[in-house]
């Protein structure tokens, strides 16, 4: 299986250098673009999350984000050592608003939640796990 | 993120390149709210340059959305990938915001 493993430094600016790989990961199993752009979007928002709201210390942590892509099925597997947080509770944006006053909070899980098939969440051993899955089929 | 400005009878078209994610969104941000300050009241986005969009790319036009409703301003968005315009549609900013196919029709409507 195709598969590539990162790890993340909790600091924003670290995410669009370890978005470029999996860039490069997927372009190379041939993964089509709706695949690399869910990919990135998965990462940049689980992993802007942990590092803007998932710790309780200014210290230093890694978020590991592991991608696999195999018969056209992604996997995106995101750990940190946060303190306990599950996506899957978050409130939906409130849509009955009108745009301009409905609260922004939320948005990005929002869209994780929307455009894959599943996202399931674990706490394991002092780590949140969160598991997006996505199968494409070939136009 | 780079962005090119041209005006298009009273509308100014930001042509974006890049990715609007977090850094991209920031740039965004500072450039939209310098043409607001300067008294810019009528602006199109042009997404041609732009695969990639996040949520902080969203909350980067919902500003300007609103600053510029409630100064009398509007602002349309045109040229948006399949992809983007899915993002667009699930984050429900199309409800606000109009997109377009072309700009001389985005122009047209701000």
């Amino acid at each position: 299986m195709a598969a590539i493993d990162l790890q993340i430094a909790n600091s924003i600016g670290a995410i669009g250098s370890s978005n470029e790989r999996v860039r490069d990961f997927l372009g190379e199993c041939a993964a089509p673009t709706e695949a690399i752009f869910l990919a990135e979007l998965v990462i940049e928002e689980l992993v802007t999350n942990t590092i803007k709201y998932g710790y309780d210390d200014d210290g230093e942590h890694t978020i590991r984000v592991g991608v696999r892509f195999e018969g056209g099925a992604l996997c995106i597997e995101v750990r940190d050592d946060g303190h306990a947080f599950n996506p899957l509770e978050q409130a939906t944006p409130d849509f009955s608003l009108p745009a301009e006053e409905r609260p922004i909070g939320g948005l990005g899980l929002h869209l994780v939640r929307q455009m894959t098939d599943e996202v399931r969440y674990e706490r394991q051993n002092g780590e949140n796990v969160v598991i997006a899955t996505k199968t494409f089929v070939a136009a | 993120m780079k962005i090119e400005d041209t005006r298009l009878g009273h509308a100014v078209v930001l042509s974006i390149e890049g990715r609007l994610d977090h850094a991209g969104a920031e740039i965004f941000d500072a450039h939209v709210s310098q043409l607001i300050a300067a008294g810019e009241r009528s602006l199109v986005i042009d997404f041609h340059g732009i695969d990639f969009v996040a949520s902080t790319g969203i909350r980067a036009l919902i500003k300007p959305y609103q600053t510029l409703a409630q100064a009398g301003g509007k602002i349309a968005v045109a040229h948006l990938s399949d992809t983007v315009r899915e993002v667009f549609r699930i984050a429900g900013i199309d409800q606000a915001i109009p997109v377009f196919d072309s700009i001389e029709a985005a122009a047209a409507a701000v």
